[in-house]
């Protein structure tokens, strides 16, 4: 009777751990949350939007309302951000100003994507002619002055046509148009590099139409990217808003606009500083934070940045 | 690095203002020894806008030019018309029509030639055919519309009598004319100097110091354009003394911030000739420091600031240059009128529009400002206190439903202070009526074309007076089509009373002038908020700063002592 071969046994000593399969988003949150500063720039915006939120349903006292103590007046218990020239308080504006500028760059970020993100996708997708004349319109854009552009397109639409009432919405719309380029054109690349992808090349074969290949597979891998450019559309539409509204372009009065503030308070730096201090370093905090939340995403989406 | 610089800047004012006050403080010298020096020297934000006396018309150019030029008749101190060149009061015909003038024979323009009636004659023609903005001050005299329309070259009313006098006659009695008489529009101009610079109805010869040719007490000897003007005193100048000063250095700077830094560092004598004001912030630092206090000069200025309400009921209703009907017009808007004047408490809107009072004081008085003639008197406009409950149940009762004044636009001419006054008075009529309103600035152009057609419901308005007499108050702003009046008002009452009224001498005139006064105020056609006032800054050592509602001081009353 023939004796039955030995059975190798594996040896367990020998066996690894298979890696844990996470998503791009998880892995992209696994390591933004190790970036110090980009917390830090979460957190400010986090305040931002609850602050925003709240100057909604309340503030210390009505953002336009006028000589609510002496004009001027510095810091108080009663006005912790003190009073402004016109006697409102400071703290209520700065409120209210946390609402326009969520507004201001959330919109312009959507906006800026709506029109970026199809015009990017179907030129890198089609390519070819659809590409020469998408690209030529974005050359063509990138070469007119984009403030000045925006200022025409403001006073156009809201003063000389009456089309849009000035405020948020002519400034969101002003921007945007001014700036959908840079989106259209990180799209495109994505979308040029993705289409030659197994994956896609995959799906094609497979039946997939060219609406199904472009929604479910190239835009949702070149998703990463696009948030990082949207994050930095954010302290661009905001800085925007606030260079029109010190120079008395942009929102009306009595909106309370940080750059308005500033502008108020600009004459009276040398004895009531606290007026225009209080918009400027919300301003810039706002700034900061978005931009180091959109470094920390773009290294946390970046596979070379891989730790 | 944003606030290093802004501690900077501020360690950097809190020096000036510290050396500053500390110079305040030192300079009591009150001998009247004057200084080595006497150039006085002051900024302007803009160039002058025009150097001819035909076609001027702006505050800045009048009080410069009245320094290099004259003519029959000039306001003192007080606004008093008193004779200049002429010898005294012109001889009135009985029926009014006819002035005759007599000149002083001693008169020389600063080159030296002799004024003789025949400049006047000159003079006078010229400003009424070259059309300027005050050209209707000949408007009463006979052959002006001939000229104006170009049909002619000389008024048939102005007649030559001899070499000094000279007779116009008009086509209507028109009492205030006399006043006018004393206005730029009639200043005299060299006619030898002008056609030998070109036609006469050219205005060259008054930009080139050489032919710059006046009677005034002082001549300009150089222009930059956009960056300096000066000017010395006429040697053996016809009216006697030219005073202290041996030169006049204007500079042109566009920030107000930099033209006051310039004088805290003593490169100028003053600030505030020429209807110059301070930027609103320093004006309240300038008040609030005791020190720095004594340098500033508040006087009241002959302009008041009012709420326009548009009168038009309909197309060409009740003025031919109206297109629609607007809630605040007629006996239907007066309720809503009085509750918007209402509303509004003018202590807090002279505390921030007029920075702390600095800027302008409330108008409680009528729509003519205080100190002129026609003035009604301290608080005697009923519809200029702060009342919130009555002006609640007016609104109430005018618009219950508030559809008259939803989406509600006050529209103004861009400038710091429309803004602030539109700013304040949004705040004041949301909290005291709840009435949301939004404040719309235009170019100055823009809004005054739109204003001249009654475009907008609610608007600023404000009348800086050209002289004190009622009559520039109501045949400009008041009578029916009035060009200046932006309301489209229109009374046949107050328009006859206006055509008596302008018939006889102020003398006999003035109680109906302020009757007429007194029906806009009862009838709240004008929602009046402030006078204005003028703002001048020297040192202890300048005498002789200052002015009345209407100019600066003659130059020829300034004089620096030793500091």
């Amino acid at each position: 009777m023939a004796q039955a071969a030995p059975v190798i046994q594996p040896d367990l000593e020998l066996s690894y751990e298979m890696p844990e399969q996470v998503t791009l988003l998880s892995d992209a949150w696994r390591r933004l949350k190790r970036n110090r500063l980009a917390l830090v720039g979460a957190v400010i915006i986090g305040l931002l939007f609850v602050t925003a939120l709240i100057s909604i349903v309340w503030t210390p006292y009505p953002t336009w309302l006028q000589a609510v103590g002496p004009t001027y007046q510095p810091p108080s218990a009663a006005h912790p951000l003190g009073l402004d020239q016109a006697g409102r308080d400071i703290l209520s504006r700065i409120m209210g100003g946390a609402l326009i500028t969520v507004q201001v760059g959330v919109g312009s970020a959507i906006i800026v994507s709506l029109i970026g993100i199809p015009l990017g996708l179907l030129a890198g997708f089609y390519r070819g002619k659809v590409d020469t004349v998408i690209s030529f319109f974005i050359n063509i854009w990138y070469g007119i002055p984009d403030l000045l552009v925006a200022l025409i397109l403001v006073f156009v639409l809201s003063d000389a046509l009456h089309l849009i009432p000035r405020g948020v919405l002519v400034i969101v719309i002003a921007f945007s148009l001014t700036r959908w380029m840079d989106v259209a054109r990180l799209v495109r690349g994505q979308a040029l590099a993705l289409r030659e992808r197994e994956f896609v090349e995959a799906a094609r074969m497979s039946g997939a139409r060219d609406f199904a290949l472009l929604a479910r597979h190239i835009l949702p891998n070149a998703l990463g990217p696009i948030i990082v450019q949207a994050t930095f559309a954010i302290p661009a539409a905001v800085l925007f808003e606030a260079f029109l509204s010190f120079l008395g372009l942009g929102l009306p009065s009595p909106t309370p606009s940080w750059g308005a503030m500033a502008a108020d308070g600009y004459h009276g730096m040398d004895f009531a500083p606290h007026i225009v201090l209080a918009p400027t370093i919300a301003l810039s905090l706002t700034l900061m934070a978005f931009n180091w939340v959109g470094d920390g995403l773009r290294d946390a989406f970046d596979p070379r940045m891989r730790r | 690095m944003t606030r290093i610089a802004v501690f900077r800047s501020l360690a950097v004012a809190v020096g000036a203002v510290s050396m500053l006050a500390a110079c305040g403080g030192g300079n009591n010298n009150t001998s009247e020894n004057l200084a080595s020096d006497q150039t006085l020297s002051f900024p302007m934000v803009d160039d002058v806008g025009n150097l001819d006396p035909g076609t001027m018309s702006a505050a800045v150019d009048i009080d410069i030019f009245r320094n290099t030029y004259s003519g029959l008749y000039k306001f003192d101190d007080q606004l008093n018309e008193v004779p200049d060149i002429a010898t005294g009061a012109p001889q009135i015909s009985t029926d009014g029509l006819t002035y005759t003038f007599k000149m002083k024979n001693n008169v020389k323009f600063s080159n030296g030639d002799p004024v003789k009636a025949d400049d006047f004659l000159f003079s006078w023609n010229r400003a009424a055919a070259i059309q300027g903005d005050y050209a209707s001050v000949f408007q009463p005299v006979a052959g002006y519309d001939a000229v104006a329309n170009g049909k002619a070259t000389e008024m048939t009313g102005l007649k030559k009598i001899d070499d000094y006098s000279f007779s116009a006659t008009l086509s209507a009695p028109a009492a205030y004319w006399f006043t006018e008489v004393a206005l730029w529009t009639a200043w005299v101009v060299d006619k030898k100097v002008v056609l030998a610079a070109g036609k006469a109805t050219e205005s060259n010869w008054a930009s080139d110091p050489a032919t710059a040719i006046g009677t005034g007490s002082f001549k300009m000897t150089a222009r930059t354009p956009k960056q300096s003007i000066d000017f010395a005193p006429v040697s053996n100048w016809w009216g006697g003394s030219t005073g202290a000063i041996t030169k006049v250095h204007i500079e042109i700077i566009a920030d107000q911030k930099s033209s006051l830094t310039k004088y805290e560092s003593g490169n100028f004598t003053l600030i505030g000739f020429a209807n110059q004001s301070l930027d609103p912030d320093d004006v309240v630092r300038y008040n609030s420091d005791p020190q720095l206090k004594k340098q500033l000069q508040l006087l009241p200025s002959a302009r008041t600031t009012w709420i326009g309400f548009n009168f038009c009921e309909g197309a060409g209703k009740p003025s031919k240059n109206c297109t629609k009907g607007n809630p605040f017009a007629g006996d239907a808007g007066k309720l809503g009128r009085e509750a918007f004047s209402l509303a509004v408490d003018r202590d807090q809107l002279v505390d921030i529009a007029c920075s702390k009072g600095t800027a302008c004081f409330k108008a409680t008085g009528g729509v003519i400002t205080k100190g002129l003639k026609g003035y009604l008197g301290d608080n005697t406009d009923p519809w200029a206190v702060f009342d919130k409950a009555k002006a609640q149940s007016l609104f109430k009762q005018w618009d219950p439903d508030g559809s008259k004044t939803k989406n509600l636009v006050y529209t103004y001419n861009t400038s710091g202070f429309n803004k602030a006054v539109c700013d304040n008075l949004a705040s004041q009529w949301q909290a005291n009526l709840g009435v949301k309103m939004q404040c719309t600035a235009q170019d100055r152009a823009s809004f005054f074309n739109a204003r001249t057609k009654c475009s907008y419901p609610i608007f600023r308005h404000s009348w800086g007076a050209d002289y004190d007499h009622p009559q520039d108050w109501f045949d400009f702003l008041f009578v029916t089509d009035a060009g200046s009046g932006g309301a489209c008002y229109s009374n046949s009452q107050l328009d006859q009373m206006a055509k008596d009224a302008n018939a006889k001498p102020l003398s006999q005139s003035l109680d109906t002038y302020k009757a007429m006064n007194k029906i806009l105020v009862d009838n709240t056609v004008t929602g009046n908020l402030v006078y204005g006032i003028q703002q001048y800054v020297s040192p202890a050592y300048v005498k002789g700063v200052g002015g009345n509602a209407l100019y600066d001081n003659y130059w020829t009353d300034v004089k620096i002592l030793q500091h």
